[in-house]
């Protein structure tokens, strides 16, 4: 059994450099990337303005699972430094044209999800793990954000506030410092346990496309 | 463009450096200049929600945190907090309206042209072939799902959408091999 795996992790890991494109092949990833940029950014105009819509909870997150499979995925066929960027690009420019004007919230938050998983991706390359933390990251992100942001509007002496009106909130209702951190962690290990499925997601989905198109092209040479 | 960007970056920095003595003639300096160059960026600033959150920033926070060490009409209140919190209200008020005014005076088609210069080498080919291939990705982003859509569902809902993503992702591999031997 773990022969068997080895074996078919030794495979796994031939193709995957057999069928990774070479240096020269710079069309066919300049096609990959502007056809997943097109995909991310189809998704957050039409999936994005439908969440926001419905007001559901964890929209957000939602999305952001959604984005981290696709930017993965067409991580996984270009295997180059900077496609996550420039699908990115490509995905939070397109949002602004569906917008129709420049809204900076959008936009900053499509280009730092790319950043993000292509600095993880650039250190540790393509594989299950490297996906799995980018999923996880890009999860947790999610959750700090807001807090960067209002951090960068009103300064840093909101989190003196934040912290001020926490303990004054604490005395009152007599709660420890521990409840916080109880909630805060199970909230983050929610979205931790979201982020690595969609990591985890984002590596399995070329595999199965892989053996799909192989069944495709077996099936059309019977038929030839 | 880069006019606009000098104006953020003034206003940006006019913002991060307000404190407690400069704030009641730089906060109504430069809102007095937006208001001069486009007064419809103050919408952004007229949304219940931010005009809930400054008041409770405002008037709820020195009443509740800090030291009480002053007070209005008897009712004590932290001076420190108040302070603090004017000063976020005045920073946040400048930057959301110079970020609005940026916004609003570049187009997106600017933006993109910007993106081509920090160092995302291709983008206008990149960009342009995603605009090109949006149409048919659409179509077959909705192909695929109102295929599946009339298939028999599967008791477990995850497997049916994996499967649905895995087709999608087939068809879209295929469209772009085709479209690179195309370019070829």
């Amino acid at each position: 059994m773990a022969v068997d795996s080895l074996g078919s992790y030794q495979r796994e890991q031939t193709e995957i450099k057999n069928s990774a494109p070479r240096e020269h092949d710079f069309s066919r990833d300049t096609v990959l990337i502007a056809v997943f940029g097109a995909l991310w950014g189809l998704m957050e105009a039409t999936l994005g303005v439908f969440l926001k819509g419905l007001r559901i909870p964890m929209g957000g997150a939602i999305l952001t699972a959604m984005a981290t499979i696709i930017l993965l995925t067409g991580r996984y066929y270009v295997r180059r430094r900077g496609s996550v960027l420039m699908m990115g690009a490509v995905a939070a420019v397109l949002k602004l044209f569906s917008i129709g004007t420049v809204i900076a919230g959008p936009f900053m938050a499509i280009l730092l999800e790319a950043l993000f998983a292509e600095i993880i991706i650039s250190i540790l390359g393509v594989n299950r793990f490297s996906y799995i933390l980018t999923g996880m990251f890009l999860m947790l992100y999610t959750i700090v954000h807001p807090f960067i942001a209002q951090g960068l509007i009103f300064g840093d002496d909101i989190y003196t506030v934040y912290l001020e009106t926490f303990r004054k909130a604490a005395q009152l209702l007599k709660l420890h410092a521990n409840h916080l951190g109880l909630v805060l962690a199970l909230y983050g290990g929610i979205h931790a346990l979201f982020g690595s499925v969609a990591g985890w997601l984002g590596y399995r989905l070329p595999e199965k496309v892989r053996r799909e198109m192989q069944q495709l092209e077996k099936s059309a040479e019977e038929l030839s | 463009m880069k006019k606009s960007l000098l104006i953020l970056t003034i206003f940006l920095g006019i913002a991060v450096s307000l404190n407690i003595k400069n704030q009641w003639f730089l906060v109504p300096a430069v809102l007095g200049i937006i208001f001069l160059m486009d007064r419809k960026v103050f919408r952004i600033i007229l949304k219940w929600k931010f005009l809930f959150f400054l008041a409770l920033l405002v008037l709820a926070v020195p009443l509740f945190a800090g030291i009480k060490d002053a007070a209005f009409y008897g009712i004590s209140y932290s001076s420190q907090m108040f302070h603090m919190s004017v000063v976020m209200a005045g920073r946040s008020i400048i930057i959301l309206l110079s970020l609005r005014l940026f916004t609003s005076r570049i187009s997106v088609e600017q933006l993109a042209e910007g993106m081509q210069r920090i160092h995302l080498r291709q983008f206008s080919q990149v960009f342009a072939l995603s605009m090109q291939t949006l149409p048919q990705i659409r179509t077959i982003a909705g192909t695929a799902y109102r295929e599946y859509r009339d298939k028999p569902r599967r008791k477990n809902i995850f497997a049916y959408f994996f499967n649905l993503a895995v087709i999608l992702v087939v068809r879209i591999l295929e469209f772009a091999n085709t479209l690179s031997s195309s370019k070829a």
